[in-house]
This record gives C-alpha cells, structure tokens and sequence, in this order.
C-alpha cells in the first residue's frame, strides 16, 4: 500500500515538474518572440527604406538602358504596322496609312518606357524573394528575413506606382501641352495655305490636292511621307525611319523637300501645294489652233509680265521646252507642230510672279482627237475641277465660212479645223453635265482663231475684237446660232474673244492671245493683269 | 540618332529622370524639414519605439513565470 502510494506521489511529482518546465519553456519562447518580434518590426522598417530607395533608383537605371528589363521600342515600322498610332490616321491620308517615321516620344515611347520599369519593379521584387527562398536551411533564412523582404516588396512598389502615377500625371500634362502646339501649327500651316487658295493639281495625273506627300531629304532613303502635317509623328520636325530629320508642315517642307503627287507618286515642281494653281485647259477641234494660240500668248504674257517688274518662269521640263519652242515660233513667224494626241498629255506649269503674288499656271494643251468623244474627253481631268476653260474655235469651220473660202478661192491656203465645232464642245460640256459637275461655277471664254483670214472674208469685217458682243452677234449671223444659244444654257459667265495667233502683232493689238490670258488672269484674281484694260466685254449673261 | 533611337527620346528620358529625382529630393527635404520641426521627427521615431517597447512587454508578459504567477 505505502508503495502504491509512493508511486503515486511519484508521477504526480513528476507530471508537475513536466508541467513547471513547460510552462517556463513556454514563457521564455514568449519572451524571446516578443523580441523577434522587434527584430521583424525593425526589419521590415528597413527593408520598406531600402524598397523606397530601390523605387527611386530603379527608374533612371531602366530609362537609361541599364536595367536588364529594355523598354520596348516604338518604331518607325510598327507606326507602319499600326501597332503604335492605331490602323490608319483621319482624313485623307487614311489611304495611305501611317508614314514611316518616328513617333513622338510623349506619349507613345513614354508608355512603353513606363511599361518597362514595372516590368523590372516586378523583376527585382521577384527575385530577391528568389534569391531567399534559395538559401539553406530555408524554414530559418525565411522566419529571419521574410519580414524585411516584405518591407522591401511594398517599399519598392510603392514607390514605383508613386512613380508611374506622377509620371503618368505630368506625361498627361505635356501630352496636352503638346496636343496644343501641334493644334496651333496645324492651324497656322492651314490657314496660311488656305489664304493663298494653295493646292497642288498634277500635270501629269490632273488630280487636286492640299496635302501633297514628299520625298525623304535623305537620297539612300526611298520613303514618301505623305502627311507632313504635325501630329503624333511630329509638331514642327520629324523623323524619318532613316533617322533624317524633315519639317512637319506642307509649307517648311515644300521648301526643303522634293515635292510628289500623292496619287501617281511622281515627282511635281518645287514649292506644289502652297500656291495657287490656275489651269488653263483649252478645248477645240483638230486644227482650231490651239496650240499656235498658247505659244503665241505665252511668249507675249512672258514679255508684258517682265516690263511689270515680275517674271513667268518655267518649272518642268515640259514647260522649259514648250516656251523655247514658242519663242522660235513667234520670232521666227513660223507655224508651231501640231501636238501629238496623247491620251493624258502633260501640263506645263509656268509660275507667274506678278505684283506681289505668286500664281501658279498651268497651260493644258490637249490635241483636237482628246475632243472627238466624251470618251476620249474622258481621260483629261483635269477639266472637270477647272474655274476656266477656254474653247478654241476655228471661224472657218463654220460650213457658211468654208463655202465662202471656196468661193473667194482662198481654200487650201490655211488649214482648216475638222469637224464641228460643236462636237467638241460637247465632247467636253456634255460629260461635265452628265457627270454633274457644275457649269455654273465655271468661266468660259469662246476665243475665235484666225480672225486674219476671217477677216478677209465678206461678211466679217464687223467684227470688232475689243467687243464680245460684236463676235458673239457675228456667231448666231454665220451658222452658230444654235451653239451660241447652248453655250449661254450651259454657262453663266462667257466671254468672247477674236484672235489672231499667226506672225507677229504687237501685244496691245486686241487681236493677240494675250488679251485672252488677261482675261484669265483677271477672273481668277481681279488684282493680277498685265493689259492696262479689259479687251473683251462678257457677254451672254445670266442665260443659263 | 543614339543607339538606333532618336536623340529626343534619350533627351526626354533625361529629363524625366532629372525631374524625377528634383521631385524625390524635394519630397526627402519637406520630410527632413517637417522632421525637425518642433521635434516632430523625434516625437515620431519615439512613439514608435515606445509602441513597440509596449507590443514587445505585452507579448512577453502575455504568460508569466511560473513563480511570477
């Protein structure tokens, strides 16, 4: 019994010193976590310091290139691929989509820069947590240092999006500032051109256009911009795909740059698109004399326009050809050839600098076959956007006139347009209207060719050149009743001029072609003329 | 060009680092200034160390010793 109970007082002993000693383990544990509990307190603290400190670092090293995490790059190619602007940009350069240029660093490379540094916030975050987890033994490195490693994560982000977000604020700031600047020069470059009515008509395609494209000043770079304005690739400068540095606007590039026609990419004289071009499209049958009545009046207007002080300059080699040609003519009194038929013949731009203005003409100097049909008349479009047309009649061709050369034995002396000339007319008007283009708008001049020969002629010396009236009364007296009576249907602003093209006669004389570019000149712009008076009174008013 | 890259980038890119540490100082010095204002930073960095002092003591003392009891 007693030692039962001797044993028992033994386990009982026993449980309590068991009992005692975990408690006292259990308090010191308690006590020595109280103070680990410090330790992570105070760690933590220091790594969130140093994360802040990562944070402010690691921007720089990134934007700077020396961070493993590149930014990526915005470039002239993924502009091109639409990856960076969008698909394609407004308006008429939509056809064309992006150029292949550089994109402005804010906000385009900006982002992916921004990108880029959370790429390495994420980086550095993930593998000093790598590198921790890494150490042996594990379970103590991460019971040690896991609270700093924490601090140092949250430092380090909240310090970058402290970043991202005041970057993006101010970014969003120069974005807008920016956004106005390329508004103010867009503006500026628009409505100085809008001003001088400055666009550019191809000689070669007859298409019309304010924004030309233009050739990369870089001559290894085969790129054509084809929307210099400001915008996402540029304000007042861009940058090529080459790295060639252009202007961004029509104006400063039409300056430095080669110039092209943005539908058949050819090239156009310099300075296309920020004048006003005045085209002068000139109708009539086989043999009117059309081509002797530009030569003639080109070499006359070249004459009076340098006794005005200003200067008629050709700007292709088409145009240096033709007034060279003309020139030989008119002083040589010669006939100039017949021009070949061309399906699409080329312009010839002459730029006429005139009290002050600069203007660019644009002789369209078609052969009669082009007049035969609407369909021939089809290809020459340069007509249907045209504010003034000039139709070359051959008086001779009137079958009253003919039969008169007959009679008086002057036939075979002077070559005699074929056809109707009606029919060219309408190979021209009638198109215009089945096309609904407006007539109305437009200016025409019905010039008489020949008129020395007419003249000759019983019955037409009432012809007074310096009076429309006069040579339009003469038309409906000799067979062209019916023509004159269209023509005052289909326009509502017709003037009537005589002319004499043939040998030399003084530019004054009211005979000479000039009088008709006079006339031209004066409809496109009251203040550019180079006759002291109008030679040509318009008639057929308000008929149409 | 730099690098393949335009000058421009690289000349935004410096500014925005320029900018970024001007802002970063500046904020460091309202910190260090408001710091020492009226002991503010000595006011902080105590009551810190006090409340956790007392979180420390309150964990310790959450089981006593056996003999304290």
């Amino acid at each position: 019994m007693e030692e039962l109970f001797g044993w028992i007082l033994a386990v009982m002993a026993a449980i309590a010193a068991a009992f005692f000693a975990i408690w006292v383990a259990v308090a010191a544990i308690v006590r020595v976590f109280a103070w680990v509990l410090v330790f992570w307190a105070v760690t933590l603290a220091i790594g969130f310091a140093v994360g802040i400190l990562a944070g402010v670092v690691l921007p720089p090293r990134v934007l700077l290139g020396k961070a493993k995490e590149k930014p990526e790059i915005a470039t002239p190619d993924d502009v091109v691929a639409g990856k960076v602007l969008g698909a394609a940009p407004k308006g008429q350069a939509k056809h064309f989509g992006w150029d292949r240029a550089w994109p402005v660093y804010n906000p385009y490379q900006a982002k992916r820069d921004a990108n880029a540094v959370l790429a390495q916030a994420k980086r550095v975050v993930r593998s000093a947590f790598g590198w921790l987890f890494d150490m042996d033994p594990t379970p103590a490195w991460v019971a040690v240092l896991l609270p700093a490693f924490v601090g140092f994560a949250i430092g380090t982000w909240v310090s970058i999006l402290a970043w991202y977000f005041l970057m993006g604020l101010l970014g969003g700031l120069v974005y807008l500032i920016l956004q106005i600047g390329v508004l103010a020069n867009r503006s500026f470059d628009r409505l100085t051109r809008r001003r001088k009515k400055a666009t550019l008509r191809c000689a070669k395609c007859y298409r019309v256009t304010t924004t030309p494209s233009y050739r990369c000043s870089n001559p290894q770079c085969s790129t054509v911009h084809h929307d210099v304005r400001p915008g996402p690739l540029g304000i007042v400068h861009r940058r090529c795909g080459c790295g060639t540095r252009i202007p961004a606007t029509v104006g400063a590039a039409a300056k430095h740059l080669v110039t092209v026609c943005p539908f058949c990419l050819q090239d156009v004289p310099k300075g296309s698109g920020t004048r006003r071009v005045l085209p002068m499209p000139v109708i009539g049958a086989v043999g009117a004399g059309k081509t002797q009545f530009l030569s003639s009046g080109v070499v006359e207007l070249e004459k009076r326009v340098k006794q005005l002080s200003g200067s008629l300059t050709p700007i292709s080699p088409v145009a240096e050809t033709f007034l060279k040609t003309a020139a030989a003519a008119v002083s040589s009194g010669g006939r100039v050839a017949k021009t070949a038929w061309e399906d699409r013949p080329e312009g010839v731009p002459l730029i006429l600098s005139l009290s002050g203005r600069e203007l660019e003409v644009q002789l369209m100097d078609a052969a009669g076959e082009n007049f035969v049909d609407w369909e021939r008349s089809q290809a020459l479009g340069y007509i249907d956007t045209a504010d003034v047309l000039i139709f070359i009649l051959d008086p001779l061709a009137l079958p009253q006139m003919t039969e008169l050369l007959r009679v008086t034995n002057k036939d075979g002396t002077v070559p005699v347009a074929q056809g109707d000339p009606e029919d060219s007319y309408a190979s021209v008007v009638d198109r215009l209207r089945a096309e609904d283009i407006r007539l109305g708008s437009k200016s025409l001049a019905i010039v008489l060719t020949k008129v020395d020969v007419l003249q000759t002629l019983p019955g037409a010396e009432w012809i007074d050149p310096r009076d429309g009236d006069s040579i339009r009364t003469w038309l409906r007296a000799n067979g062209a009743d019916g023509f004159v009576r269209r023509v005052d249907q289909d326009f509502k602003r017709v003037s009537y001029f005589a002319v004499d093209s043939y040998g030399k006669r003084d530019g004054m004389d009211s005979l000479h072609p000039v009088q008709v570019f006079d006339w031209v000149l004066r409809t496109t712009d009251p203040r550019l003329f180079v006759m002291p008076q109008l030679a040509a009174v318009p008639a057929g008013e308000g008929a149409a | 060009m730099k690098n393949n890259i335009p000058v421009v980038y690289w000349t935004f890119r410096s500014a925005w680092t320029v900018l970024h540490f001007l802002i970063v100082l500046t904020a460091a010095a309202v910190l260090f200034w408001w710091a020492l204002k009226d002991g503010n930073g000595e006011r902080l960095f105590e009551t810190a160390k006090n409340d956790l002092l007392d979180l420390q003591h309150r964990v310790a003392s959450a089981i006593p010793w056996p003999w304290g009891a």
